[in-house]
C-alpha cells in the first residue's frame, strides 16, 4: 500500500504545514522573492508592517517537508519559522513513514 | 485516485487561512487569497460580539454557504485582542444543535388546546390566537398585574426596549423582570444609593493600570475568562501586582492569586468593616476627597431577608426559616455588634422589610462609631471560613488585606460578582466596597475603583440601560416618580397617566404570583426562569397545576419549556441584528448573518406581531391594579386615557403596534438600509411571513437612546457601532468621544470643569440627618456632586448549618457551560468537557458520611432533594461544612433545594448559601 | 542539537470545511436538515415534556447522574481529536490531573508543552507567544501572559457521549 513518493514526483502532497516566518521588515521583499523560488513553498499573506508572513509547505512526506522547513530558517533577513498548523491530507496515499499520521518531525529551526 | 488541482490548492489556502487567523495577523483577509476557486477565499468575516458572560468579548464570524463556519477573536477588540475562551468559540457552533425549535408548538387535545396536553406543531397564526385568548382571560380577570413578562440580560437592547415599552406603555402592567435580576439587581441598587446613577465608574483598562486587585466573591478565572487572562499577565508581568481572592471555598482564581482568603458566608460584611476601621485608625483616610466628594449614610437593619411574609404556601420543613421574614432571634455576633447581651435571646421584629431602601445622612462621628466593635480578633474569629486553617494566619491575611486599601501610594480595583450580588444583604456589600474606596480616594480614577462585573452580555446595555425591570423606565428612570413617568410619556408619545405608578413583580415574586394566582399569563423570553430560580420546587409545580397560561420563547427545548403551555421557536444571535452593553459599558452591535431554521424568529418580531392583536380600546380604558397608591391616582386604579390618546391622534381601534412600534418616525427609518451592505434582516423579511418596509432594531435603538443622550447615558448613532474602525463605544460617547472612567473630570464631559471629580447622579440626592438607629426629623439637605458612604452592618444570614440541616449550600456556574446549558450543553466539546454538575465536597465531610469519589449522593434541604456525584478533587475545594454544586445542569437540578430568600432593597436571590445535609443515595 | 518537534494535529482540519470536501469526495455529506432549508416533512407529531430539552425524563422525578470517567489516556499515547473547525483550540486528548493545578509558579501544561521543553508533545506555537495586545508583531519565545492559563481555552475529555447530536457535519 505504501508508496515512495520521491519515486513519484507527480504525486500530490500529502502533508501541508502553516508556517509563520518572521522576517526583517525591510528584507520581506527579499525573502519573498526567495520564497517564491523554493518549490512547494506557496506564499499566502505578508504583513510589510511586522515583516511577517504565512506560507504553506507542500510535501509529498515528512523528510521533503523537514528540509523545506530547515531551509526557510536559513534564508536571510529570517529572524525564525514557526509551524503552526499542519495538515495531514487522508485522500491522499500514506508515505512510508508510520509516525506520519500523527504529524511530522521537523529538525530545529534557526533562531 | 484522483487528485483535482483546486483540492490542493484548496487545503493549502485552508491551512494558510488557519495559520494566520491563529497568530492574529493585522489586516488579514480571507478575500487576499488567491486561486478564485478556493472556497475559504469566499468566507465572508464580520464583527460581532460573543454570546456569552458580561465581558463583551469582540469576535469575528465567517460564514460561507448561509452558515456561521467559524468564530475567532476579534484582535481589534480593546476587551479581548484577539483571544477567546473556549465558550467563545463556540459561538460558531451554538446554531446547530440537532433539536433546535423550527415550530410553535402548543399543548392539545382534540385539537385544543388542553393544559394536559402534548406538544402538537402549530402554525405561528395559531399560536397567537391562541397566547391572545389567553391573555385577554387573565387580563380580564385580574386587570394588567394578572399578565407578565419575564425577561433577561440576554435580550438585545432592542428586544429589551420593545418588552418594556410593550409592557408598561403598552399594557400599563410593570411585570417586566429580567433573569438579570438574579445577576446585578444588588450592584444596580448600591449604584443608585451611592451614586445616583447606576453602572461602573471604572472600565476594564484598570486591570493595566492598578496595583492590587481583590476579588470578592468573583471566580473570574471561570466567569470571565479573557479578563482574568488580563490580570494574569499582569501578574506575570509585575512582580509588585498583587490578586486578592476572597472567597468561601477554594476555587481557579486562587491558583494565580498571592493571597486566598476563605471567609464565612455573610462575613464579607465583617471584614469590609474591618477594613474601613483599620483606614479610618491609621489616619489613611483621604480627607480632601471625602470632604470634597463624600457624605456618610446609614439606613434600616431590620429588613428581612426578601421571602413571602407569610407561610400560606411553605412547605412544613420550610416553616422555621420563612419565619424569620418577620422575626429573628440575632446571632450571638449581632447581639454584640448591636451592644446587647449575647447570651439572653434577643428578639428583633423585621419592622422596616416594606422600605428596606430608606436611608438618610449621618454625621462622620456616627460613622466611626459604628466601625468600632469590628476589630480584627472580632472579625477574625466570626469570618474565618476554613476551620482547619490557623487562626493566626488567616488573621495576619486580613491585615495584608486591609494594607492593600489603606496604603495611600497603591491603586486598588475591587472586582465581584455574584458572590456579592446573590446576598441576602447584596446592596449592603456592595455599598461597603464603594465605602473603603471613597474613604481612600480610590474611585473614579485610572487603576482605582470598584467594580460590578456583570454575568451577562447586556444586562448592562438590556436589562440596565433599557430598564427592562419591574421599577425601571430607559435611562435610569424609575415607574414610581411621577417626573420620570411624565418624561418617558413624553418620548413615547403617549397620553399622561399611562404608565402604571405602582412597581411592578421581580421575577421571584412573579414565580410567587404564579403560585398564589395572582399571575396568570406569562411570557418567557431569551432565559429558562423555572431552572434559574432558587426553590424551584414551587414553581415547577405552580406552572403546572395552577390556572395559568406560560408562553416560553427559545432556540431549544428546556427545562422552562417543559413547564409551558406554548413553544414558541426563536432566531439564535446571529439569526438577527443586536446590540449587547458589557460590564464597562461598551455597546457593541452585529449584523444579521444566517437565516434561522425552519420557523423560527426573531424575538423582536415575536413581540412586534403580538402588539398587533391589541387595539388601545382594550388596553387603554379604566383598568384597576390592587395596591397603587399614588399622586394624582385613585386608589387601586389607573384611569382611561382613551380621551387623551384621540387627542394625540390615535383611535381606540389603533393597534399598539401602530403606537408603540411603526410610529410615523420609526417607519422613515427605512429598510433596505445601507449599514446592512448585503446582510438580511430576519425581523423585517421573516420568511414565509409579511415584510415590512422600516428597520426596527435601528428604529427602536434610536428612540431608545434619545432617552439617555444629554443625560450622561448617550450612546453614539446606530451606524457608528458598524464603523470598520469601532469595536464598541463606551458611554457617554459625546461629540464621538467615549468616556472610560466616569465622574472624572479628565475623562468625563459631564463633569462641571474645575471640579476635578463629581459624582454627578441625580437619584436620592436630597436627604435628612439622622443617627446610625433612625432619621431625624429635620429638612433634608442637597448633596448634589456628592457620593455616599454608607455604614452598613455584619448580618447574620435568615439560614444556617444546624443540627438537622448541617451544611452550608453554595451554587455557581462554569468555566464550559453558559447559565443552563440549553446552548453549550448541545456543543459537543463542552459537553463531553463537564458532562454533568457535581457535588463538590471536602474529603473529611465526604468520608464521614460513607461516600467516596465519585459515589451517589443525595442533597437535601428543607425544600427539596437531588442527587449528584462526590467530587472530592475538582476545581472548587470548599473548606469542611460546605458544599458546592453548579446549576447548569438540569439532570442535578440544584435549584429544587437552594433557598429563595432574597436581598431585601434589590430582590436578587441569595444562591451562594443555604443549609442542606448530605447523605449516600 | 537537533530538536524534534512533533506536531499532532488537525486532521480534521478537513472536516473543518467539509461542505466544500464533501462536495467534492462525494463522501461526508452533511445532514439535509441545514438551516434555512428546513423539510417540512420533518414536522414532529406530538411531543410528551418528558421528551423536551436536556433531560428525557419528567421534570419532577430526581434522575440519579451516571457516572463520567475522565480522560486516563497518558500524554503521549494519545490520537488527534477532531475540532469543528480549522480555528478552534484543540482539547486535551490526555489525562490532566497530575498536571493541575496550574499556578503562576507551577504550569504543568507548559512543562512538556514549552518551547525547548524537550518533551514529545506539541509545541506552543507562534499565536501563542505573540502579546497581541502589547507588541503583536513580535513573535517571543515564552508563553503570552494572557494565555498563561491554558484551561480557559483548551478543555479535558472524558466518556461522556453528546447529549444531542449536533446538526454540525464536522461531529
Amino acid at each position: 500500500m505504501s508508496q515512495q513518493p520521491s519515486e513519484l514526483p507527480q504525486q500530490a502532497p500529502r502533508h501541508y504545514a502553516g508556517v509563520l516566518i518572521s522576517a526583517e521588515p525591510a528584507g520581506l521583499t527579499e525573502v519573498r522573492r526567495s520564497l517564491d523560488a523554493i518549490p512547494g513553498v506557496a506564499v499566502h499573506h505578508l504583513d510589510p508592517a511586522t515583516g511577517r508572513c504565512v506560507a504553506v509547505l507542500e510535501s509529498a512526506d515528512r523528510g521533503e517537508g523537514e528540509r523545506l522547513f530547515l531551509a526557510l530558517g536559513r534564508l536571510p533577513h529570517v529572524h525564525s519559522v514557526d509551524l503552526v498548523y499542519h495538515l495531514v491530507d487522508p485522500e491522499v496515499a500514506n508515505d512510508s513513514d508510520p509516525s506520519a499520521d500523527s504529524g511530522i518531525a521537523y529538525p530545529e529551526p534557526a533562531r | 485516485m484522483t487528485q483535482p488541482y483546486s483540492r490542493r490548492e484548496f487545503l493549502s489556502a485552508s491551512v494558510a487561512a488557519a495559520t494566520a487567523a491563529a497568530v492574529g495577523l493585522p489586516g488579514f483577509s480571507f478575500a487576499d487569497l488567491s486561486g478564485t476557486d478556493d472556497p475559504m477565499s469566499k468566507w465572508k468575516w464580520d464583527k460581532g460580539v460573543c454570546r456569552f458572560c458580561g465581558v463583551g468579548c469582540g469576535i469575528e464570524i465567517a460564514t460561507h454557504d448561509k452558515r456561521v463556519v467559524a468564530v475567532r477573536g476579534d484582535a481589534a477588540s480593546p476587551v479581548n485582542r484577539g483571544l477567546l475562551c473556549v465558550k467563545g468559540y463556540a459561538n460558531a457552533e451554538i446554531p446547530y444543535g440537532a433539536d433546535r425549535l423550527e415550530h410553535p408548538l402548543l399543548r392539545m387535545k382534540e385539537g385544543k388546546f388542553d393544559k394536559q396536553g402534548e406538544f402538537a406543531p402549530v402554525s405561528w397564526q395559531r399560536a397567537f390566537d391562541e397566547m391572545e385568548r389567553q391573555w385577554r382571560r387573565a387580563h380580564t380577570a385580574l386587570g394588567p398585574t394578572g399578565v407578565g413578562i419575564m425577561g433577561s440580560g440576554q435580550y438585545t437592547i432592542q428586544e429589551g426596549y420593545a418588552a418594556s415599552k410593550l409592557v408598561k406603555a403598552g399594557w400599563r402592567s410593570n411585570n417586566l423582570d429580567p433573569n438579570a435580576r438574579q445577576c446585578m439587581a444588588s450592584a444596580v441598587a448600591a449604584f443608585m444609593q451611592t451614586f445616583g446613577i447606576d453602572e461602573p465608574s471604572g472600565c476594564y483598562d484598570d486591570i493595566e493600570a492598578t496595583d492590587t486587585v481583590v476579588l470578592w466573591g468573583a471566580n473570574m478565572a471561570e466567569m470571565h475568562p479573557m479578563l482574568w487572562g488580563r490580570i494574569v499577565d499582569q501578574q506575570l508581568r509585575r512582580e509588585s501586582y498583587q490578586v486578592f481572592n476572597l472567597t468561601t471555598f477554594h476555587n481557579r482564581s486562587s491558583e494565580a492569586a498571592d493571597v486566598e482568603i476563605v471567609f464565612k458566608p455573610n462575613t464579607d460584611l465583617a471584614i469590609w468593616n474591618y477594613i474601613a476601621r483599620e483606614v479610618v485608625k491609621r489616619g489613611a483616610i483621604d480627607q480632601a476627597f471625602v470632604d470634597k466628594h463624600c457624605v456618610f449614610a446609614a439606613g434600616p437593619t431590620d429588613i428581612g431577608y426578601g421571602m413571602r411574609s407569610g407561610d400560606k404556601f411553605a412547605y412544613a420543613a420550610e416553616k422555621d426559616t420563612q419565619a424569620r421574614e418577620t422575626e429573628i432571634v440575632l446571632s450571638r455576633e449581632e447581639a454584640v455588634l448591636a451592644g446587647l447581651d449575647p447570651h439572653i435571646e434577643n428578639r428583633v421584629k423585621q419592622a422596616s422589610a416594606a422600605d428596606p431602601g430608606k436611608h438618610w445622612l449621618i454625621p462622620f462621628a456616627e460613622f466611626r462609631k459604628a466601625l468600632e466593635p469590628y476589630t480584627l480578633d472580632f472579625v477574625a474569629a466570626l469570618a474565618q471560613g476554613d476551620p482547619d486553617e490557623p487562626p493566626e494566619a488567616f488573621k495576619q491575611k486580613l491585615v495584608q488585606l486591609a494594607d492593600q486599601y489603606a496604603d495611600p501610594k497603591r491603586n486598588v480595583v475591587s472586582y465581584w460578582t455574584m458572590g456579592f450580588n446573590q446576598h441576602t444583604r447584596g446592596t449592603w456589600v456592595n455599598e461597603q466596597a464603594y465605602m473603603v474606596h471613597l474613604l481612600t480616594g480610590k474611585q473614579a480614577r485610572p487603576g482605582a475603583g470598584a467594580f460590578s462585573l456583570t454575568g451577562q452580555p447586556s444586562a448592562c446595555g438590556t436589562a440596565r440601560e433599557v430598564g427592562t425591570f419591574s421599577h425601571r423606565l430607559p435611562a435610569d428612570m424609575m415607574v414610581d416618580n411621577p417626573a420620570h413617568r411624565e418624561k418617558a410619556e413624553h418620548h413615547w408619545n403617549v397620553p399622561a397617566k399611562t404608565i402604571n405608578p405602582k412597581i411592578g413583580s421581580h421575577i421571584t415574586k412573579m414565580m410567587r404570583d404564579l403560585e398564589d394566582g395572582s399571575l396568570r399569563w406569562l411570557w418567557v423570553q431569551v432565559t429558562n426562569p423555572f431552572q434559574s430560580t432558587a426553590n424551584a420546587n414551587h414553581w415547577i409545580h405552580a406552572a403546572r397545576e395552577k390556572d395559568c397560561f406560560i408562553v416560553v420563547s427559545d432556540v431549544y427545548p428546556t427545562l422552562s419549556t417543559k413547564v409551558a403551555d406554548l413553544i414558541l421557536p426563536s432566531s439564535i444571535i446571529f439569526e438577527k441584528w443586536g446590540a449587547y452593553g458589557n460590564s464597562e459599558r461598551r455597546t457593541q452591535m452585529w449584523r444579521q448573518q444566517i437565516d434561522a431554521p425552519g420557523e423560527a424568529r426573531t424575538d423582536l418580531w415575536q413581540m412586534l406581531e403580538f402588539s398587533k392583536r391589541f387595539k388601545l380600546g382594550d388596553v387603554w380604558g379604566a383598568q384597576k391594579i390592587p395596591g397603587l397608591q399614588a399622586d394624582g391616582f385613585e386608589d387601586g386604579a389607573l384611569p382611561d386615557v382613551l380621551a387623551a390618546a384621540t387627542a394625540l391622534g390615535f383611535s381606540p381601534e389603533s393597534t399598539l403596534y401602530d403606537v408603540l412600534f411603526a410610529t410615523a418616525a420609526n417607519r422613515r427609518v427605512a429598510w433596505p438600509d445601507p449599514v446592512a451592505g448585503g446582510h438580511a434582516n430576519a425581523t423585517v423579511t421573516p420568511p414565509g411571513a409579511a415584510a415590512i418596509d422600516w428597520f426596527p432594531e435601528k428604529a427602536l435603538f434610536e428612540e431608545y437612546a434619545a432617552f439617555g443622550r444629554g443625560e450622561g447615558h448617550d450612546l453614539a448613532p446606530f451606524d457608528v457601532y458598524f464603523r470598520d474602525d469601532v469595536r464598541g463605544l463606551r458611554w457617554p460617547v459625546v461629540d464621538g468621544k467615549e468616556t472610560p472612567w466616569r465622574f472624572n473630570e479628565a475623562y468625563d464631559p459631564y463633569v462641571t470643569k474645575g471640579s476635578g471629580i463629581e459624582f454627578y447622579g441625580k437619584a436620592g440626592k436630597k436627604l435628612p440627618y439622622g443617627t446610625l438607629a433612625a432619621a431625624g426629623t429635620g429638612e433634608p439637605v442637597a448633596i448634589a456632586g456628592k457620593a455616599k458612604i454608607f455604614f452598613r452592618p455584619y448580618a447574620a444570614p435568615p439560614e444556617s448549618p444546624d443540627a438537622t440541616w448541617d451544611l452550608w449550600l453554595a451554587t455557581g456556574r462554569v468555566l464550559e457551560h453558559w447559565h443552563s446549558g440549553s446552548m453549550t450543553r448541545r456543543v459537543p466539546e463542552l459537553h463531553n468537557a463537564m458532562p454533568e454538575a457535581q457535588l463538590f465536597m471536602h474529603p473529611q465531610d465526604a468520608a464521614r458520611r460513607g461516600l467516596a469519589q465519585g459515589g451517589l449522593a443525595a442533597i437535601e434541604s428543607r425544600r427539596g432533594r437531588i442527587t449528584a456525584r462526590v467530587e472530592l478533587a475538582g476545581r472548587n475545594r470548599p473548606p469542611r461544612g460546605t458544599v458546592y454544586v453548579p446549576w447548569f445542569d438540569e439532570s442535578v437540578f440544584i435549584n429544587k433545594v437552594t433557598l429563595d430568600a432574597t436581598c431585601p432593597i434589590s430582590k436578587e436571590i441569595d444562591f451562594k448559601k443555604c443549609a442542606v445535609r448530605v447523605s449516600q443515595a | 542539537m537537533q530538536r524534534v518537534l512533533v506536531l499532532t494535529v488537525v486532521a480534521s482540519i478537513l472536516a473543518l470545511v467539509s461542505p466544500l470536501s464533501a462536495d467534492e469526495s462525494g463522501k461526508g455529506k452533511p445532514p439535509a436538515t441545514v438551516p434555512g432549508e428546513v423539510a417540512t416533512s420533518s414536522t414532529p407529531a406530538t411531543i410528551d415534556d418528558s421528551e423536551l430539552s436536556l433531560y428525557p425524563g419528567s421534570l419532577f422525578a430526581v434522575p440519579d447522574p451516571p457516572l463520567i470517567t475522565w480522560n486516563t489516556t497518558a500524554p503521549g499515547d494519545t490520537e488527534d481529536l477532531p475540532r469543528p473547525y480549522p480555528i478552534a483550540p484543540p482539547r486535551i486528548p490526555h489525562a490532566i490531573a497530575d498536571f493541575l493545578p496550574l499556578t503562576l509558579r507551577a504550569n504543568g501544561c507548559l512543562d512538556c508543552h514549552a518551547l525547548d521543553a524537550g518533551a514529545d508533545a506539541p509545541e506552543l506555537p507562534a499565536s501563542h507567544r505573540t502579546d497581541l495586545r502589547n507588541s503583536p508583531a513580535q513573535v517571543g519565545a515564552t508563553v503570552a501572559g494572557a494565555r498563561f492559563l491554558c484551561l480557559a481555552c483548551h478543555v479535558p475529555t472524558s466518556d461522556a457521549a453528546p447529549i444531542r447530536a449536533s446538526r454540525l457535519p464536522a461531529t
